[in-house]
Parts: C-alpha cells; structure tokens; sequence
C-alpha cells in the first residue's frame, strides 16, 4: 500500500476502464499490478473500501513513486517487489492512474450541474426580497442605540440619555432610572401610588439597533427582568416576546428565531418600569449548540435593518464528500424541503404583498402594482429579464384565475421557487451579461446578485473584462463576501470541532465553555483581521505573533490584557506564531489531559499541506500516563509509532506535532512537561523527500508560510468552496496560473478571491471564442 | 351554508390526510375525527362574552320557572325560550390584585386570581395574567385527551373588534397560568386558520404541472451527463403531484364558509364582522374542527360606538351613568339587545344546521353561554352576573329563568364541564368549589 500521496483530482474518482493498447512494459507492470496490488487499491487503482479505500493517485514524481514501493510495497512483505518489478508496476500505475495526467484523462473532470446548496437557497431568497426594501449599511460601529426616558413612553422632554449601549447586561440596575433613589426608600408593601409623582411617570428604555447572528440555525433569546418590556427581532411590528404585562415575579422569559449567519436583523427592546423602579435586564442567547451568553457587543449594530426573508425550513444536508458542500445530487427529501421552503416564502410575501409591491390595498393602480412586482420577483429570482412568454407563464397565468390576489401572489412564488430555473443557476438562459452577473453572485456571495450588479448586467456592461473584475473586486469586499469566507476559514481550521473539545476538569478547572466560546471570537477577530486589512497575506495566518485577548481569555493563559473587550495583544514571548499556535485549535487538537502531537501533526499535513494520509490502523489505543508515569507525551508517541510499519505515515506526522508541545491540552504555553525540558526540535521530510529542520512552532509557522504546497491546497480548497466545483475542470493549468498570481500579488487573499470568480468567466469566454 | 357531505371522507376518518404528506410540515393536522360513533352525541361548548355589565331593567325577568318574561334585551330569543335557561345570581368572587373589569374579565373563566403586576386599574393594586386555566380550555384538555372527542385544533377563539393589545381587560381565555390566549379578531385570517392549508394544496397542485413543463424545457439546456439530476428532480415533483392528486376533493364535511371580501376594521363594520364570525364558528363545528368555541366582543371596558343603533358615544362611558338617566338606560338596553341578537344568531344557525351525518339539530348537541364581566356597570359589581344558556341543555332544565343565592361561578363552569363529560371536583380557587357544581 502506498502511504503517501497527494491530492490533485478532488473528483469522485470514476470507475471505468480504458481499452488502451498496452505496450510490453507495460503488460509486465498491468500483470504485476493485477497479482500484488489489485486487491487492495482495486483493478483502476480506485481503492478497496475493505483494504484502502482511498484512490491511488498523488503528485510524486515516478522515481519516487518507485522508491516507495521498493521499501514499503506490499505491505507486510515489501521484499517480494523491488528492482526491475518494482520499475515495471510503477511505470503502469503512474501512466495509468497515479498521476495528474492520467488522472485528467481518465476523470475529465468537467463543470458538473449543480441545485443551489442549502446556504445558497436560504441566502438568494433572503437577498431575492431584499432588493426590494432598502440596503443595509453596516459600518465598524457596534452597540445598540439606547435612548432613557423619566417617563413610561417615549417623551421627548423627559429624555434622560440618548447612548450606546454595548450589551445589556444590567443585573445590578439599569442605568438613569430612579436617579433621585426615591422609589428605593419606599416601603415594600406601600401602594406605590402613594408616591404621585413617581407613579405619574415611570421610566423607560428604547434600545433598537440589529443584531448580526453568528452561525445559521435556531436561536433562543432569553431576557431577565422583573419588568415590563417587549423584545421584537426581525418582524419588529409583531414582538418576539411581549411582557408588556408584568405578571408575577416571572425572571425569565425566552422564545426561539431561526437567523441566517452573517444576516443583520432588526432589534428591538422597549423596558419600562411602572410603577416599580428600580429596573434590571439581561438579553441573552444561546446559539444554536452553543451556550446561553449576553449577546455579545460584536453581534449588536446601532443601525436597524429592514425586515428580511428567513427560511427556516429544515433541508437535508449537502454532498460534501470532497471536503466541499455542492449540489451534485438530489433527494426525495431535499425537494419537499424546497416545496416546504417556497410555501414558507410564499407566506411571508403575500403576508407583506402590498407592500412589497410598493402601493396599498386600496390604491387605484394597485393590482397592476402587484402585478409588476410578481414580474420583477420572478426576474430577480432566475436573475434575468423576463421574457413576454415567461411573463405570461410564471405570472398572467396566476393572475387570470379566480383567485384571491393572496393566492394568485402564492402561486408565482411558489412557482418560481420550484423551477429548474432558480435553483439550477448554471442553466444556460440568459444574455452573457446576465449570466455573469449570476456567476459572480453566487461565487462571491453563495446568493443573488444586488440591484447595482442587475443594473450593470441589464446594461450588458459585463462582458467588459474591467467591469467584471471592478464589480468582482466590490463583491468581495461586501459583507456578505466576508461570512462566506468566514464560513470558509471555519471550515478549513476544522474550528468547529476544536469549539467542541472537553477538558479535565481536575487539570484545568477553569477551562469552561464561556471561554471557549471567547476563544472562537478571538480567532474570528484574528481572521478578520488579517484577510481584510490592505495587505490581505496569507502569510500572516501563519506569522502573525498577535492574539486576540479579551480579560477571561488573559487571566487563563497570562496574558496582561486591560479595559473590556477585545484588544489585541502580541505574544512573542511564548512563541505564538498564527493561526496554528491559536488557542481554540491547540487545545481542539489536543486530549482531555494532554496535547496531542498526532492530532496536530495529522491536522497540519492534511489540512494545510494538503498531504493526502492512510486511515490509521484499527484498534490502535493510544497510550496512556499510565503506560509510562515517567514519559513525556512526546516520548509515548516515539514510543508507540516507532515501528516502520507506522513511521512511513508518522515521519511526516511526529515532527510536525512534535514541533508543538510547547502547548499544553488547553493550549498554553509551556516549557516543561513532567518537570523535563519541552522537546520541539525535529526534522520533517517532505512527500518530495527534502528534510526541513523545525526548531518549534516559529520555525513550524514559517515553513508552512513558505511552502508551495501548502500554498497551492490553500488556493485549491478556497477555490472548491467558493466555486462548488474542481479546478482542473478548468484546465490543469490553471493550479500553476492562480498560483503565480497569487506569488505575484504578495501572497493577497483578497486578490486571489478575485482571481478565483474570474477563472470561470474567462473559462467561458475562451471557450465562446471571445 | 352548504351541509354537503363527503361520505368517503366521512369514512376515512382521522389522520389520513397527514399520513400523506409526511414531509409537509404545514400540511399538519387535517385530522377530523369521526362523529362519536363509541360515546354517543357530540357535545360543543361556546362561551359568548360582551362588555360593561347588564342593565337591570328590560333584561332581568321577574317572574321564576317557565313563565318567565322576554323584555327587550331578551326578546331575539323568543323562539328560542324553550332551549333558554336565564340564572340570576351567579357571582365572580375572586379577590386580590387588578380592579374589578381586570378581574372580571381575566378572572371569569378562570375562576382564579391574578399575578401581582405592572397593569394599573382604576383602582386597587396593580396586577397582571390570570394564575390559572380557563375553563373552555380545561375542558378542552379532556376532549382532545380522547382519541373519539378530540379534535384538530380542539378550542377555535373567536373575538369581534378586539383591541390589538394584550392586557387583563382583553384576555379572558387562558392556556395555564400567565398564559392567555388572544382571540382572533380578524375573520380573514381566522379562515386562513381554519382552511388555510387547503388552499395551500390547491396552490401547490396548480403549480406543479407548470413546474415539470418548465423542467423539460430546462432538461434541454444543460449536458446530457447532467441531465440525470433534472430527470431525478422531475421524478420527485410527479410523485408529489400524484399523492396531492389523490386527495381529490377538499376532505370536508361542509364546504368552507364563503366570507365577503374587503371587509374593514371599524366599529361600523361590526355587525357585518359578527356575522362572519358566527358563520365561520358554526362551520368549523359543521366540520368538527373542534368542539369549544369562545366569542368575545370588544373587550371588559369595551368603548364600542354603535352608530348604527343611534348611539354615538362609547359604551363603556354609557355604563358609568346612574340608572336614574333614563336615555341612557334606553341606550344600554339597545346595545345589549343588539348583543342578544347576535347570540340569537348564532344560536338560530345552530339550530337549522343539520348535525353532518343525520337529521339532528346541531343546536340540541351545544350549549351556549352568554355573560359579561360585571353584574352591572355602574357599580361595577362581580355579583350576578348576566348568565344566559342556550341549548340541548345536556341536563341542564331548560326553558324557564333560574334564581340561585351567591353562587360562585366556577361552581357553574363544574357544572358544565360534568354536563360536557369532565367530572372535575374542583375549578380555580379551591375555597370558591366547596359546595360541588350548582344544580340547575
């Protein structure tokens, strides 16, 4: 079994076979493969789910492939193939199957067709009614604009404040109420009307604002308070939890809102206090599997977003069998969700019909109003200009029944959400413009393009190259750009199995999950930072020395850190280097107890060098403190992996982990284990066969910010994610072309996320002979 | 109104319609029962409220028993006197937090008191929601307990020109403590309530041939090695259309009530508002929607101006004046006539429908229950309370106008729910059950 290789076709490798003429060499390779290795890599090489399931292909150049075999192949008896045989089988595997070559001729891979992901739909429809209510601006600000009132409703001459409020989190007493501690001194069981003047007033608080949830799915939101008050999210004319009447002594009050990550809602609290001031209030969520937490400042907006689109429906999930979600198939279930999810929608529009069609039920030209939104609805859904024979289709046809004009609306909703038309964007039926347009939005944003990209498509500016990279370039700037990538990084850092990792309590007491939950928003702060800011280099996931630190996250890892919030901190002293050394990913790669170099060594070679690994043996514990009271982890995993069986997989894994144990299970810094000297020296030898010496996590961090591989299974996973499809689809060029734009720009993520919308662009015109 | 009968959806009975469709998750719940075929008659319960209390004078009878008189108020239900039954002196005796229309309203069905809470009356402390169950929704609990008396949504909460805001003075049903239940105001949408998934199939199932027309036109625009996938799709959607196909007719027993449209929100359009409701209450009875209506008009200090009866000012500012004003008194009397006769109404329709399946009267299987608030307006008294039954009686005697002596009303709300099959031994306020259901 070959242990080693690379990944470079991330298709589903295809079963067939090839009537190629073989030549004599190769006949002797194609006998010797067929009797030693067939049964377990499979007659094509395709792999056997019961020996190895993996497909035999990778980029090793055919000396080394030959090298391999000679010292590992077969597995167990490596003896009985070398010399000449070993020459001959890894001739024919390399021409046949292994390399990227073969590969491209036996997989063509192509542009597949693919259904909207379930991110895309939820996003187009949210951004399909949005064109028509006005657009957000979300600047840097955060908080929520909080206005104070000596009155129980909003009087403008008894104002108090008008403020900023980073959170409400009030438990002891919200401000500017009672400011005189009159209603403090009153009796218990007075009748508080005794006190006239109090009692005449009151007081009250408007916060309004947005609030930009973190991942997509149910949230609850939970308010304390003793208090009159009204929460409204999203739908701010119909609250989401009404306690306008207080009723006993009831503290908490919650309700649950499915929010699309990223998407700004509008926010609402009106509390009040009458007649029984002093007031205290929390808001509260819990994230869907996340914790109950005061929302935090960074998902709190002063500015109030109009109300959008929220398909909650419940799909099954996507294929993501190539490491990326696309919609390469479809399912009984996943279509009566897309019914269920167009009902949803169809519900929402013609609850809000008027409206959205920009007149009142009792205007004159108020049905053909309907009637032109119905057409613009459908237009902005397949992005597209309706034809005159699509207008009388998916919309007249409604319109001539007799119907109610709420189901006649239902009805073109429910149309143009189930068509082939909107949820396979990549069928071909518009002008090259438009299509374009299509492209861009669903690459950048997973959605539907805005009014400005539909107005410069409608003009047919799109087929300028210069436009196209000028909209891409706005596009990827956008905050709806920004989650995606979000999304992306989160993915790519396996962030969401490290946010989920548990630790000994005894070990570390303190290690509890409101400062996980700290540790994923440092981590987010740090990406945002370093892909969005000017210089946009990708080296600086891995060089940079800074952390994110707010004060739980300080007093755990001892780190000075002052005022509230986050700050960012450098960290040189203890060696921190990038995203690798961060905290969420050292203790999510890590044991209850201890570190765990394997974990480490195995994220670094798969994920960011891209390295394709063997499945590890079954029934392989691994060993325990107890094994060895006196050895440090380092020494167990030498210990436990020195068998040449294990090392042609743990030469690449151990050094690359081992370069770590400066950090501990819950990722602190440490120089001794077991009262010994920490170890982090060790020698990696690349796929290639090149040693690189690693003397810690700095000299880890800039091999990694050096390494061409690594580059290149960066830009091939960002380009799967965004793209949903292969990039050798494209060309197998086009790895070497991105990446020497990449080289070129300074390693730019920002440009690079340009680079990758226009690849298909210009695939296309190409193609079309433009 | 239509009582045609779906004889092999009368058969099918419960459930079968959400089997069908068990990826719809709106589609839910088309699950009439069968008519009791085990425990004999149906049994329906509507509580109908109005405001302000009752004016002694032209509604109390004088005399006790059968002979009893129809005045003024009552006398919409003159056909209807052998199926009436007028008790004088049923009390709402909860005290405690909220002025007396909080209690009387939040309080009435609850027979509970109110959470100490942030809501000022006119007098007395302030309070907040009822501590406890209300009664149509207790005896709901029991009907839908039961495979044979339960229904798809068990309690529909009809309300005429209910203010949009939610306080004790509005909310007199109640799912548990702090639990009220607001009243649907607007026929238009409790029709959506009622039948709105109907329409949804029907929406649904003239989309879906369009949908597969616009894939075949599709399936030639894209590669042929892609074209599995629409195929894939289009097998899905034809599978969907069949099984919404096979439900022919919409599985009704009555067709669903036709509303006139455009109906505003004013206290003009109350009368034509009222009569929607009626009608749309009396046809989800027809389609065993469920067994338990209430119908509340206005709300307690309900400031209706009924300009079509000549009145201009607010009734509850008309209940304030002393019963020595005579035009007034007048007022007070036609206001609560024209209640009368929408309970006449109601009770009329029951009548002459058909209990789906036989030749019954669907009135003789309901008991109608018409009170208010207060006993009388302008003292704002909780005693005798206007109570008028109408109805098959369920053992109740029917036909004459019963005095009882300060009974509590949740010893009535017993009574009725042991004449509905729930043998409960107390309501609300233990202390105000002592003396077990009253005996009418």
């Amino acid at each position: 079994m070959f242990q080693i290789q690379t990944h470079v076709a991330s298709l589903i490798f295809l079963i067939c076979l090839l009537p190629i003429g073989l030549i004599q060499g190769d006949e002797k390779g194609a006998d010797i493969y067929r009797s030693q290795c067939a049964v377990c890599h499979g007659e094509n090489g395709q792999g056997n789910p019961e020996h190895y399931s993996d497909p035999l292909r990778g980029d090793l150049a055919l000396s080394q492939l030959e090298k391999l075999i000679v010292e590992t192949m077969p597995d167990e008896h490596p003896e009985t193939c070398v010399g000449n045989e070993a020459k001959l089988v890894a001739a024919f595997v390399y021409d046949r199957f292994y390399s990227p070559h073969s590969q491209q001729k036996l997989n063509k891979s192509r542009i597949e067709l693919s259904r909207l992901t379930v991110r895309q739909l939820r996003e187009s429809i949210v951004d399909l009614l949005g064109v028509f209510s006005d657009e957000v601006v979300i600047s840097g600000e955060r908080g929520l604009e909080a206005n104070y009132f000596a009155s129980r409703n909003w009087t403008e001459k008894k104002r108090l404040s008008s403020q900023t409020d980073k959170t409400i989190d009030f438990s002891n007493g919200v401000p500017h109420f009672d400011p005189t501690g009159k209603y403090a001194s009153l009796k218990k069981d007075d009748n508080p009307k005794k006190d006239v003047n109090l009692m005449n007033h009151g007081f009250s608080t408007y916060w309004r604002g947005g609030l930009i949830p973190v991942e997509t799915g149910r949230y609850e939101i939970l308010v304390e308070s003793k208090n009159g008050f009204s929460l409204a999210i999203n739908d701010l004319k119909n609250p989401l939890i009404d306690r306008k009447v207080r009723s006993d002594d009831v503290v908490e009050h919650r309700a649950s809102i499915f929010l699309i990550g990223g998407r700004p809602v509008g926010l609402s609290l009106y509390l009040f206090s009458y007649p029984q001031p002093p007031a205290k209030i929390r808001l509260l969520w819990k994230r869907p599997n996340g914790i109950v937490e005061v929302i935090p400042e960074s998902s709190l907006i002063p500015v109030s977003p109009p109300e959008i689109c929220i398909c909650s429906t419940i799909f099954p999930a996507d294929d993501a069998s190539d490491g990326y979600e696309r919609g390469i198939s479809v399912s009984e279930q996943w279509d009566r969700a897309t019914t269920d999810a167009a009902i949803e929608t169809a519900e929402w529009v013609s609850e809000r019909q008027w409206k959205l069609a920009g007149t009142r039920e009792d205007n004159k030209d108020a049905l053909t109003k309907l009637r032109e939104f119905c057409y613009q609805f459908v237009g902005r859904a397949f992005a597209t200009r309706l034809s005159q024979d699509d207008r009388e289709f998916f919309v007249d046809r409604h319109f001539s029944q007799e119907i109610s004009q709420k189901n006649q609306v239902k009805r073109v909703v429910l149309l143009a959400l189930k068509s082939p038309r909107f949820l396979y964007p990549a069928i071909q039926s518009r002008r090259r413009s438009e299509e374009i347009a299509r492209h861009l939005a669903l690459t950048i944003w997973d959605s539907l393009p805005d009014k400005r990209l539909y107005k410069v498509a409608e003009e047919g500016k799109l087929v300028n190259p210069e436009t196209v990279e000028q909209e891409s370039r706005r596009m990827v700037r956008d905050w709806r750009s920004r989650q995606k990538v979000k999304m992306f990084f989160l993915g790519w850092l396996k962030a969401e199995r490290a946010a989920s990792s548990a630790k000994d309590k005894t070990a570390y007491p303190d290690f509890d999950h409101e400062l996980v939950a700290d540790l994923q928003t440092s981590l987010l702060l740090y990406l945002d930072d370093v892909v969005w800011k000017d210089t946009s280099d990708y080296r600086e996931l891995f060089l940079a020395d800074y952390l994110y630190v707010n004060k739980k996250i300080g007093a755990f890892y001892g780190i000075p850190v002052s005022g509230d919030g986050f700050r960012k901190v450098s960290l040189s002293s203890d060696n921190r280097s990038g995203v690798v050394t961060h905290p969420l990913l050292m203790s999510g790669l890590a044991y209850s107890k201890d570190s765990s170099p394997i974990h480490r060594g195995v994220f670094i070679a798969k994920q960011i060098l891209g390295t394709s690994l063997r499945q590890p043996p079954d029934n392989v514990e691994p060993l325990t403190e107890e094994f060895n009271p006196e050895m440090t982890t380092r020494e167990r995993v030498e210990h436990q992996t020195k068998e040449t069986g294990c090392m042609s997989c743990h030469q690449v894994i151990n050094p690359l982990g081992f370069s770590l144990e400066n950090y501990d299970a819950v990722g602190r810094f440490r120089t001794h284990e077991k009262s010994k000297p920490i170890d982090v020296s060790s020698v990696y030898t690349s796929p290639e066969g090149n040693d690189v010496k690693i003397g810690g996590a700095r000299d880890l961090a800039e091999f990694l910010a050096g390494s061409e591989r690594a580059q290149k299974s960066f830009i091939r996973k960002l380009f799967n994610y965004y793209t949903k499809q292969s990039l050798d689809a494209f060309g197998t060029n086009q790895i070497d072309e991105l990446h020497r734009k990449f080289k070129n720009s300074g390693f730019n993520i920002e440009k690079l996320l340009v680079e990758i919308s226009l690849v298909p662009v210009n695939y296309q015109s190409k193609k079309d002979g433009k | 109104m239509s009582s045609k009968i779906f004889r092999r959806e009368f058969l099918r009975g419960a459930g079968s319609f959400a089997l069908a469709f068990p990826g719809l998750s709106s589609w839910h719940g088309l699950n009439w029962a069968i008519p009791d075929l085990h425990s004999g008659k149906k049994k329906r319960l509507v509580v109908m409220f109005s405001p302000n209390g009752m004016v002694r004078e032209g509604f109390w009878p004088k005399t006790e028993g059968p002979d009893f008189e129809m005045d003024q108020v009552l006398k919409p239900l003159e056909t209807l006197r052998e199926k009436t039954l007028v008790v004088h002196g049923i009390c709402n005796k909860v005290r405690g937090d909220g002025d007396n229309h909080m209690r009387g309203m939040s309080c009435l069905l609850t027979g509970n008191e109110l959470f100490p809470g942030n809501i000022q009356g006119g007098s007395d402390k302030p309070a907040g929601w009822a501590k406890g169950i209300s009664i149509d929704q207790e005896i709901k609990r029991f009907l839908q307990a039961n495979q044979a008396t339960s229904t798809r949504f068990g309690t529909l909460e009809f309300g005429v020109r209910v203010p949009h805001k939610a306080d004790p003075w509005t909310r007199m049903v109640y799912a548990g403590p702090n639990q009220p239940i607001a009243p649907i105001a607007d026929p238009y949408r409790m029709y959506e309530k009622m039948y709105g998934n109907v329409k949804d199939r029907e929406n649904l199932l003239s989309v879906l041939n369009m949908v597969r027309e616009d894939m075949q036109l599709s399936g030639g625009r894209v590669d042929e090695q892609d074209r599995h996938l629409l195929q894939a799709h289009g097998k899905y959607i034809g599978q969907m259309e069949q099984e919404l196909e096979n439900r022919d007719e919409p599985s009704y027993l009555a067709a669903p009530v036709e509303l006139p449209k455009n109906v505003g929100n004013s206290d003009d359009d109350m009368p034509t508002l009222s009569k929607m409701q009626i009608d749309l209450l009396v046809n989800g009875f027809e389609n065993d929607l469920n067994r338990i209506s209430t119908l509340q008009y206005t709300q307690s200090v309900g400031q209706s101006k009924m300009k079509w009866l000549d009145i201009s000012e607010g009734h509850h500012t008309l209940s304030h004046d002393p019963d020595g004003k005579k035009v007034t008194q007048d007022k007070l009397r036609r206001i609560n006539t024209w209640y009368c006769e929408q309970l006449a109404y109601l009770c009329k329709k029951l009548e002459t429908t058909k209990e789906p399946g036989t030749n019954e009267s669907m009135l003789d299987n309901t008991l109608v229950v018409w009170t208010n608030e207060l006993g009388h307006g302008n003292s704002h008294t909780l005693d005798n309370l206007p109570m008028v039954l109408v109805g098959g009686g369920f053992g109740f005697e029917m036909g004459r106008f019963a005095k009882v002596k300060n009974v509590t009303t949740s010893r009535l709300w017993m009574a009725i729910a042991h004449a509905m099959g729930h043998q409960i031994d107390s309501f609300g306020l233990a202390n105000l059950c002592k003396e077990g259901p009253v005996k009418l």
